[in-house]
């Protein structure tokens, strides 16, 4: 992979409230630690700097990179001021991995590329973490103030709809670069879907993540599916709850919550089931949905930030629209999944969505973002394609192709997407619609036979769609 | 499937898309759509919401009509799944196209529509179809006479289904006023419902530069100023809720834009 090499002897700071470690760490440290991983093995420099947390030791090293850790959970960013004050020069890039505030590390060293990711816009949370000033102040930290700090350095966000709440909400107008969640492999498992409605959930009980909604929402499918079963697993503060619920609604024999499961366990449990359930009211993606996804589960979930990327409505899926009961969606979906060819077509599409998320392409495409800024501040030009959030793909048959190719890779730049297989030679230029396009490509020799805008999910994903959206 | 991603150098510095004002003289063939009798341009920005509604209406009404049509999203840098919307909707009789503009504003979307369109009359509406699709009924026949025909809000006969807020009206009032100035003779420059011959339309889109909203009076004025009239017709009219217009910086902007039209006319 090309950009990843090109991070050889590169040094590079991460800043992430907390590690992987850490008893508290969650979807965003995994994504920190899956892409440092690999920054490491393409010969990069890497330093972790996060927050301390009961008997942490302060240096640590873990994947073959440094991990420091000074400063409690509001006292971090203060001591990644020092760090960055203190040794920021000893570094080529900084990714600021922000967790609603982010760490302002433009302010300490702002002649370096600094890029910040965002995994999604807090603005409406804070309320439920901070009291009254402290949620205002948090709201600002986020906003404004991120806003005047980063300007117009790249932000990567995980998602199409974390970007959208960037532009709408944050007021971001700078170039937003778009890196997803990769996905970790599951288990291979070797049971066979259950021949009963089953619906299974693995995940944290949190409670934002709403579980209790599809508790709620049994009894009126027992109507139509006597023999429907309900596996929710995973532990966390809202379990204890979620059990209060299940005896009183007496579904002890429909609903159980096993706690805690194993890898192969929630492999076996998501193969075994019809369907995955995420009802949340908002997340920056849908982590659970493309696990369940890669053992070929549809997921139903509301038409909500994140996971109306993750889920595709009518393919892998089904969105209901926020407000409406989650019976009527569930309803739905196990219709259809009763019948064995549109499950089979479903399961199928579920695989080949779940096969286009990787580690290895999302730590690529950081480090792309990290190179260009990296070569832009060197150069010290502010030439920069349109921040928009337009892209398109363009595409030349197969043999024309190869012409194109040498001069394309000169002509696009880093950030942009190129694809070669036997359907053809395909460009996914980011930021432009087709008139840019056709200007980008003008030194290319052999025009391409075909420009369109690209879909969210391949802006997404990086890549074009394997198949026409059939239905 | 064997994928394999290339490995490039550091990129050229290259102008952002569309930032010459040269823009509309060089589109090239691949992005000329096919010809047909009557082409909707439909300008989105952030219309994943609406669209649906406005394209089922719009392709049914279309398929129902004796000659060929199509029509065109033109999405306006959106950050919703605009773009996704018209993967969605199939028609076997009307083809629905999907075209980019990264330039912000209504004007830059609808130059653009008009400017990669073959087909014999152009036009463009409002993505919540304040206009509803029926009116081409009397606009279509009108067209082979008169070469522009657009929605007015003003001529006799025309009806507000839904009343404005009253700051959109104050602002309208000032607007119009000003718009008086640079084209007397229309009454409602303004609503999003107007029909061209095809290549008038595209003859005088190559000399716009406005971007904003105030686009329809440039565009009009030019029409004018070729000597060919302009075609008032009523239209029933509802003002539809969550519209991108920001009363203040757009009215603003758009004054300006209007203070410059009024400018190069009197030089």
């Amino acid at each position: 992979m090309a950009a990843l090499d090109r991070l050889d002897g590169r040094r590079i700071l991460f800043l992430n409230w907390r590690d992987l470690a850490n008893p508290a760490a969650g979807g965003a440290e995994s994504y920190t630690e899956q892409i440092g991983r690999r920054f490491v093995d393409a010969g990069a420099q890497l330093t972790l700097f996060t927050s301390r947390y009961r008997d942490a030791p302060p240096y640590d090293w873990a994947n073959g990179y440094l991990v420091v850790r000074q400063g409690g959970r509001f006292g971090v960013y203060l001591a990644a001021a020092r760090h960055l004050r203190r040794y920021g020069h000893l570094y080529d890039a900084v990714v600021d991995f922000q967790n609603g505030i982010p760490f302002f590390a433009p302010l300490q060293v702002g002649s370096k590329a600094v890029i910040c990711v965002v995994h999604h816009v807090h603005q409406a949370q804070f309320d439920l973490y901070f009291r009254w000033p402290f949620n205002l102040v948090a709201r600002q930290l986020e906003g404004r103030v991120s806003r005047m700090v980063y300007r117009s350095r790249p932000m990567v966000a995980v998602s199409p709809s974390t970007r959208a709440e960037m532009r709408r909400t944050l007021g971001f107008r700078g170039p937003v670069f778009i890196v997803p969640n990769g996905v970790n492999p599951l288990p291979a498992s070797h049971v066979l879907r259950s021949p009963t409605p089953a619906i299974a959930v693995v995940t944290r009980l949190v409670p934002h993540k709403q579980l209790h909604l599809l508790i709620e929402a049994v009894p009126d499918l027992l109507g139509r599916w006597p023999d429907l079963r309900v596996d929710i697993a995973g532990t966390g503060p809202a379990r204890e709850t979620l059990l209060a619920q299940v005896r009183d609604l007496g579904l002890d024999r429909v609903v159980t919550l096993p706690g805690r499961v194993s890898e192969q366990a929630k492999s076996d449990l998501l193969r075994r089931a019809w369907l995955t359930v995420t009802p949340s009211l908002a997340e920056g993606w849908g982590l659970t949905v493309v696990e369940a996804n890669e053992a070929g589960t549809p997921a139903v979930a509301f038409d909500v930030p994140g996971l109306r990327d993750s889920v595709r409505d009518g393919e892998t899926g089904w969105l209901v629209p926020p407000g409406r009961p989650l019976a009527d969606g569930l309803a739905v979906a196990l219709e259809e999944l009763t019948h064995p060819a549109r499950r089979q077509l479903i399961t199928e599409r579920c695989w080949r969505w779940a096969s286009r998320f990787s580690w290895d392409t999302s730590a690529e495409r950081l480090a792309n973002v990290v190179l260009s800024e990296v070569a832009r501040k060197a150069q010290g030009s502010p030439a920069r394609r349109g921040s928009g959030q337009l892209a398109t793909v363009a595409w030349w048959p197969p043999g024309e192709g190869a012409e194109a190719r040498e001069a394309l890779e000169k002509a696009l730049r880093i950030t942009d997407v190129i694809t070669a297989d036997e359907s053809g030679l395909s460009a996914m230029l980011m930021g432009c619609d087709e008139l840019g396009a056709v200007r980008a490509l003008q030194r290319v020799p052999i025009q391409p036979a075909r420009l369109r805008l690209a879909t969210t999910a391949e802006i997404l994903c990086g890549t074009g769609e394997d198949e026409p959206g059939d239905q | 499937m064997a994928r394999t991603t290339l490995s490039r150098s550091a990129p050229p510095a290259r102008a952002t898309a569309g930032a010459d004002p040269a823009e509309s003289a060089d589109i090239p063939d691949v992005l000329l759509r096919d010809s047909c009798y009557l082409e909707i341009l439909i300008p989105a920005r952030d219309e994943a919401k609406r669209l649906p509604n406005t394209l089922d209406r719009t392709v049914r009404y279309l398929e129902a009509q004796p000659y060929s049509s199509s029509v065109v999203v033109i999405d306006n840098d959106s950050v919703d799944k605009t773009t996704d919307v018209v993967a969605r909707i199939r028609s076997a009789r009307v083809p629905v196209h999907l075209t980019g503009c990264a330039r912000p504003g209504k004007g830059a979307a609808v130059r653009r529509g008009l400017l990669t369109s073959r087909a014999r009359f152009v036009g463009y509406m409002d993505a919540d179809l304040a206009t509803p699709v029926e009116t081409l009924d009397t606009v279509l026949p009108l067209l082979s006479q008169w070469q522009v025909v657009v929605g007015s809000r003003r001529a006799h006969g025309a009806r507000l289904v839904v009343r404005q807020p009253a700051i959109r009206t104050l602002g309208g009032m000032v607007f119009r006023a000003m718009a008086q100035q640079v084209l007397p003779g229309v009454a409602d420059t303004q609503c999003g419902f107007k029909f061209f011959a095809g290549d008038l339309a595209r003859t005088v889109a190559r000399r716009l530069r406005i971007d904003g909203f105030a686009f329809d009076v440039e565009l009009l004025r030019a029409v004018t100023d070729m000597g060919v009239p302009v075609k008032e017709i009523p239209v029933v009219w509802s003002d539809g809720q969550g519209s991108t217009l920001r009363v203040f910086t757009d009215g603003t902007r758009t004054a300006a834009d209007l203070f410059r039209l009024a400018r190069s006319r009197m030089t």
